[in-house]
């Protein structure tokens, strides 16, 4: 008796030390296949695109997705996982730059980054003033999305609009504290990069005020589909997933308000740490590509700084206001810039609030 | 025979488990929330999470949604347990199948069907205007999240009850009835207190729960309803860690108070039947 009973638990040792190993190998023989590792917006690039990379170059392109600026930052800035090449907005980069996180990047190896619009570039100094730390991947500007059949377009021509309880309920705030905080001070005439406490706080209490009426704090699809579902009346939302709402639903429209309205560029740049930081030239010059750069562009419809796709559209999609902003709307728009550790605390404090 | 001594080391790969993933991250959580940026001893945290007005708001939240989804998962679950439990083995099978099959759907899957089913356009609301009633505003509110709570836990309160009410012996029923009492009577003398330690236990496997998720309020509430596990996920994404395991640690105490509240032996109760 005893003797079996001994094979059984020898079985049992030898069959989980078989699974371990078994696992432990698996895990350590996916090196041998050459990986790139992104770290993205989701959705942001279409995965067509990797399967393209990937065939023409060998490169395996690992994607993990985040929702807002902020997480990004904070994992990223946690070190639980290494990225060969990032892609985030405007103010966080000034904020990667500033800290010494990111890599030259050998634009001399981009043969494609050509393609990108002088006017782009000249936008992107604003953070990344000699050009060394970025590449553009698409732009754009806040704006209304609504319904035209409940909402008069000449309410819209203020951000006033969304606050002055004309559309109880029916509005969808962006859920990322920077964009939300951006439209409350633009309604109390302070500037979008205020530091100052006081504004600060009267904005924060401008948007619990505005509660009430919010329907919910979302972003991006989400906002989209709430307003597309005709759940929601209006949506503060980037102005790239206007088209795609526009398709979806015919009743809908995008404004920018008159007073004007924030400009985001979203970049790729490359962490100091990087173990491929050749790969992910490799990339960036292939997503520069016209072709690869117009596939992207036909996957979410943003802004894209890429000439050479700009040059190739129909002027339907050119004139398309809500994907590629007339200059007169452009001039009055404002670039968010990084605003120090000290005032980043107080917005998430503020945000905090607001939301609870 | 297996002797207990040879038989622990058998449990050798799942104490790896729980030290790799259970301990040490518990271990961190402590140390975070004791810890200043200056990597310096500090109470800050704990006192943080229990001072801030935000805080304050979402702990009572939490703790009034989490009450009003188990009562009223114990109110549909209770009767329920009773009715399945007169029935034919066969169909008991049947029905708790049926109970239990929307635990196999994905939870997100569940909370974006509730979510179209409640919206300003939903399925309740289309139905309402087509019998010609008023709509109502449900999404994004306090009712959704407590729908959705109730929707996600009821199986956690209906097995255990079930458990409990099914093993009564029915010749103690007979026997109350024999010796002169009613229906009435013999509920609250015999099947009720029987029936005890599966209400108890259904009540942690609910409640418990509850008070930590962010989940479905995240997906239930449109961003507008900040609940402590919410606090915690959002301090934890924004890389604040030192607040965040601050506020993790005092949830976790009320976690544990109420598990110590209902009883050690609450979750063997409902724990063998559920899949």
């Amino acid at each position: 008796m005893k003797k079996i009973f001994n094979l059984k638990s020898l079985l049992s040792v030898i069959c989980v030390v078989s699974i371990l190993a078994l696992t432990l190998l698996s895990l350590t023989g996916c090196s041998a296949k050459e990986r790139l590792y992104l770290f993205n917006y989701g959705d942001y690039i279409d995965p067509q695109v990797y399967d393209l990379f990937e065939q023409e170059y060998g490169i395996e392109v690992v994607c993990d997705e985040y929702a807002a600026p902020e997480d990004m930052y904070a994992k990223f800035v946690s070190g639980s996982a290494k990225y060969d090449l990032i892609c985030t907005s405007d103010y966080i980069l000034e904020k990667l730059i500033g800290e010494e996180r990111l890599a030259e990047i050998n634009i001399g190896n981009l043969e494609n980054f050509s393609n990108i619009s002088e006017k782009q570039l000249e936008a992107v100094r604003a953070f990344d003033p000699d050009l060394k730390y970025t590449v553009p991947h698409f732009w754009g500007t806040v704006g209304i999305l609504y319904n035209t059949e409940t909402v008069k377009r000449e309410d819209l021509k203020s951000w006033k609009c969304l606050f002055d309880g004309s559309y109880k309920g029916q509005i969808v705030m962006p859920n990322s504290e920077r964009d939300a905080f951006f439209v409350a001070l633009s309604v109390l005439g302070y500037d979008a990069n205020t530091t100052n406490e006081k504004e600060l706080r009267e904005a924060s209490e401008l948007l619990k005020k505005q509660k009430a009426d919010v329907q919910a704090y979302l972003l991006d699809e989400a906002a989209r589909v709430k307003v597309e579902s005709e759940n929601a009346d209006l949506a503060v939302i980037y102005n790239g997933e206007a088209y795609l709402a526009f398709e979806n639903n015919g009743k809908l429209d995008f404004a920018v308000p008159e007073g004007g309205t924030c400009v985001w560029l979203d970049c790729f740049a490359i962490p100091k740490d990087a173990v491929h930081q050749d790969y992910a030239e490799l990339f960036l010059d292939f997503l520069c590509r016209e072709d690869v750069a117009a596939m992207n562009f036909d996957y979410i419809y943003y802004s894209t700084p890429n000439q050479a796709v700009i040059d190739a559209l129909d002027s339907e999609i050119l004139s398309e206001s809500a994907i590629f902003p007339d200059d007169s709307t452009l001039e009055k728009c404002t670039v968010l810039k990084y605003l120090g550790a000290e005032t980043e605390k107080l917005y998430s404090e503020l945000w905090k609030n607001v939301k609870s | 025979m297996l002797t207990n001594k040879k038989s622990l080391w058998l449990s050798g790969p799942y104490l790896v488990w729980i030290a790799g993933f259970i301990i040490l991250p518990l271990l961190t959580i402590f140390y975070y929330a004791f810890t200043n940026l200056q990597g310096g001893f500090t109470f800050e945290n704990i006192v943080g999470a229990v001072t801030d007005t935000a805080n304050i708001k979402a702990f009572g939240l939490t703790l009034l949604l989490a009450a009003a989804a188990t009562l009223i998962a114990l109110i549909l679950a209770y009767p329920l347990a009773i009715c399945l439990a007169k029935l034919g083995l066969k169909k008991q099978k049947v029905f708790i199948f049926l109970f239990i099959l929307p635990m196999w759907m994905n939870f997100m899957l569940q909370m974006v069907a509730i979510n179209v089913i409640l919206e300003d356009n939903g399925i309740i609301n289309y139905l309402l205007s087509a019998l010609g009633f008023e709509k109502i505003h449900i999404a994004n509110t306090f009712g959704a999240i407590l729908i959705g709570m109730v929707y996600d836990y009821f199986p956690f309160m209906l097995l255990p009850i079930y458990n409990t009410v099914s093993r009564i012996d029915g010749d103690l029923i007979n026997a109350s009835k024999d010796l002169g009492a009613g229906a009435i009577r013999t509920f609250f003398k015999i099947t009720f207190p029987l029936s005890f330690p599966g209400v108890i236990s259904g009540i942690t496997m609910v409640f418990v729960p509850a008070i930590s998720d962010f989940a479905i309020a995240e997906m239930l509430g449109g961003g507008k309803i900040m609940l402590v596990g919410n606090i915690v996920e959002m301090s934890f994404t924004k890389g604040h860690y030192y607040q965040g395991s601050g506020l993790a640690l005092i949830l976790m105490a009320f976690v544990v108070i109420s598990s110590l509240v209902s009883g050690g032996d609450a979750e063997a109760e409902g724990g063998a039947i559920l899949p």
